[in-house]
């Protein structure tokens, strides 16, 4: 990190080990091992790292006591959540008891995906990391837009792994078909206007990625994000950000940390 | 200055409901597979086995003369036509097929002969036979006003860098087909089923997937040739590439065939228009380069663009890439001088 040049990791457990396929038995107290480790962690360099709870969503009020209990008792900043939970999308109502919980403890959600249902038929030169991923995450971002969710729980911030997949690209053609077809009407909003309300990170691996980004979302909407230690990662995040010709200070200063500073301190009631 | 209306107008992106279609809605007997039904808007609805899926407006039922008075309105001078591809019929026995594609092909042929000035034509092709596809296109292409085939973005499963579709795009190499990749029969759509997602989030998706398997497949570097052609600004890809290019850094599967980085090659395809935004517009050109970008409009489906040629002037793009994506690149794709 000091080489790299980074004060704070927000740390998550890896999506690859979330497991919500497990039986609940095994899955609840899997999360809650994970997350003592994780404050642990947290708690030996609590100027370096921030928590992130992981949650076996496949037993939802279990999942929004381990929150309470990571929010409260373990400091956390928030969670972080598949793009999916075995199958169901974001706008389940089995899930959204777990969003709710999470507004009304102020915890940050941060979703990223995992175990792409694409990766049937995406076998070759790691397609599914390289679609299969970005597409479920813009499915994440649809659902929360067309089921309502956003609409019931407009004070949640939620941020998305991958400068949010497709989804910025992707809106156009979700504001036509919510103009021309009945199943996707009863948004409050267009859908393009939510993406204004949620935050993403930088993780785009190109600066004219990040320029149409900052130009769909708006520069107080993205955060600083690595995937650290990923090879599908960002290796010098803080260069990238650095090096982007067409930023202002400013702008630069707010991806980098200000943003991420301001979510920190609503959170644990210290200035930014 | 030049009066950007006074160039020929050329959509690449329209499709047909066949009249053996229509006219098997209206005798009530399948269509190769499918029942024809109208649905409670009044769109063609295509019922295979359970499966029911609407086409994207009234208008498919219209006769030719409607459509030419259509595109009259629309400013629009030539349609390249192709079957909608929800009629691909990918999945059935191949001489039922090879049939349906003769048929289909035999009618586009017949409304291009009857009004060439119009209209140009996409054949279809049995694709799960490729030596009959091969075959067809061969046909095809030796037709007067044909231009190419439109496919799907996978065949029954198969991306297109399966060795066994390879011959296929060699002879559309061979025989300078344009090739028209337009997804259908998503494979996600098990996977969202709620708020037409299938369309607005699996149709890029298998675009994407269709444009990576090409890139990473090295299909494109063996046919250096082959011209393609896709739907919707070829979905996600012109997000994608960044992605795509570090995957090619860091995974040694990524280099498996190719020896440049992915987004080398987007600049040697070419996209359709329809990307329903003017900052799409514009990071779709920046990409993949204007002499890449042709209209489509998706006539004549609620997904579509409805009034192109105005959306097209509107825009800020300067003339000279207004009269590139309306027309001139389509001439070039025609085989013939813009002008």
């Amino acid at each position: 990190m000091d080489e790299m040049r980074v004060d704070v990791h927000v740390l998550s457990l890896s999506p690859l080990m979330h497991w919500y396929e497990l039986d609940p038995n095994t899955g609840v107290p899997m999360a809650k091992e994970a997350n003592d480790d994780l404050a642990e962690m947290v708690a030996s360099h609590p100027d370096r790292f921030a928590g992130l709870a992981f949650l076996a969503l496949q037993d939802p009020a279990a999942a929004i006591e381990e929150l309470e209990r990571c929010i409260h008792d373990l400091g956390f900043l928030g969670m972080m959540v598949g793009s999916h939970v075995d199958g169901l999308d974001w706008d389940s109502e089995e899930l959204f008891p777990v969003l709710a919980a999470a507004r009304d403890l102020g915890a940050l959600v941060f979703i990223h995906p995992a175990h792409g249902r694409a990766n049937a038929f995406l076998t070759r030169y790691h397609l599914r990391n390289l679609i299969g991923n970005p597409f479920e995450t813009t499915v994440a971002i649809a659902s929360l837009i067309f089921g309502g969710v956003l609409d019931r729980l407009p004070d949640l911030d939620i941020c998305f792994a991958h400068g949010g997949g497709y989804a910025c690209l992707g809106a156009d053609r979700l504001d036509r078909g919510s103009q021309v077809r009945a199943e996707a009407k009863g948004t409050s909003s267009l859908p393009s206007d939510y993406l204004r309300r949620l935050y993403f990170d930088t993780l785009v691996f190109s600066h004219r990625g990040l320029s149409n980004l900052i130009e769909v979302v708006g520069v107080d909407r993205v955060v600083l994000g690595s995937d650290y230690p990923a090879d599908m990662g960002e290796p010098r995040p803080v260069d990238f950000i650095e090096s982007h010709p067409d930023l202002t200070d400013d702008q630069r200063r707010l991806i980098l940390g200000r943003t991420m500073e301001r979510l920190l301190a609503a959170r644990t009631g210290t200035p930014a | 200055m030049t009066d950007v209306s006074e160039e020929k107008v050329v959509d690449v992106h329209a499709h047909l409901l066949p009249r053996s279609a229509i006219a098997a809605a209206e005798s009530r007997t399948d269509w190769f597979g499918s029942r024809i039904e109208t649905d409670a808007l009044g769109r063609p609805e295509i019922v295979t086995g359970d499966y029911r899926v609407s086409m994207g407006g009234p208008a498919n039922w219209e006769s030719i003369e409607e459509r030419i008075a259509r595109m009259d309105t629309l400013g629009v001078d030539r349609q390249m036509i192709s079957l909608n591809p929800i009629l691909f019929r990918y999945y059935l026995d191949p001489g039922d097929a090879i049939e349906c594609s003769k048929a289909v092909n035999d009618e586009i042929a017949g409304i291009v002969a009857d009004h060439p000035d119009r209209f140009a034509g996409f054949g279809t092709l049995p694709m799960q036979t490729p030596n009959a596809a091969v075959e067809e296109l061969q046909r095809v292409m030796s037709t007067a006003g044909m231009v190419g085939v439109s496919v799907g973005t996978h065949v029954g499963g198969l991306n297109w860098d399966e060795p066994e579709l390879f011959p296929v795009l060699e002879a559309a190499e061979q025989s300078q087909a344009l090739v028209f990749v337009h997804p259908a029969a998503s494979r996600l759509k098990e996977a969202l089923p709620r708020y037409h997602m299938r369309n607005f989030i699996a149709n890029p998706t298998e675009t994407t997937i269709a444009i990576g398997s090409l890139i990473f497949g090295g299909v494109l570097d063996r046919l250096p040739g082959l011209r393609l052609l896709f739907a919707h600004g070829g979905g996600y890809a012109c997000w994608a590439y960044a992605r795509f290019d570090h995957g090619y850094q860091v995974r040694a599967e990524a280099r498996e065939h190719i020896a440049r980085l992915p987004s080398d090659y987007l600049s040697s395809m070419w996209y359709d228009s329809l990307v329903h935004g003017y900052g799409n517009l514009r990071r779709l050109i920046d990409v993949v380069g204007v002499d890449r970008v042709v209209l489509g409009t998706d006539f004549p489906a609620d997904m579509g663009q409805p009034d192109p040629v105005a959306w097209i002037e509107k825009s800020d793009l300067s003339e000279s890439e207004q009269r590139a994506v309306l027309g001139e690149n389509a001439e070039v794709l025609l085989g013939k001088d813009p002008g």
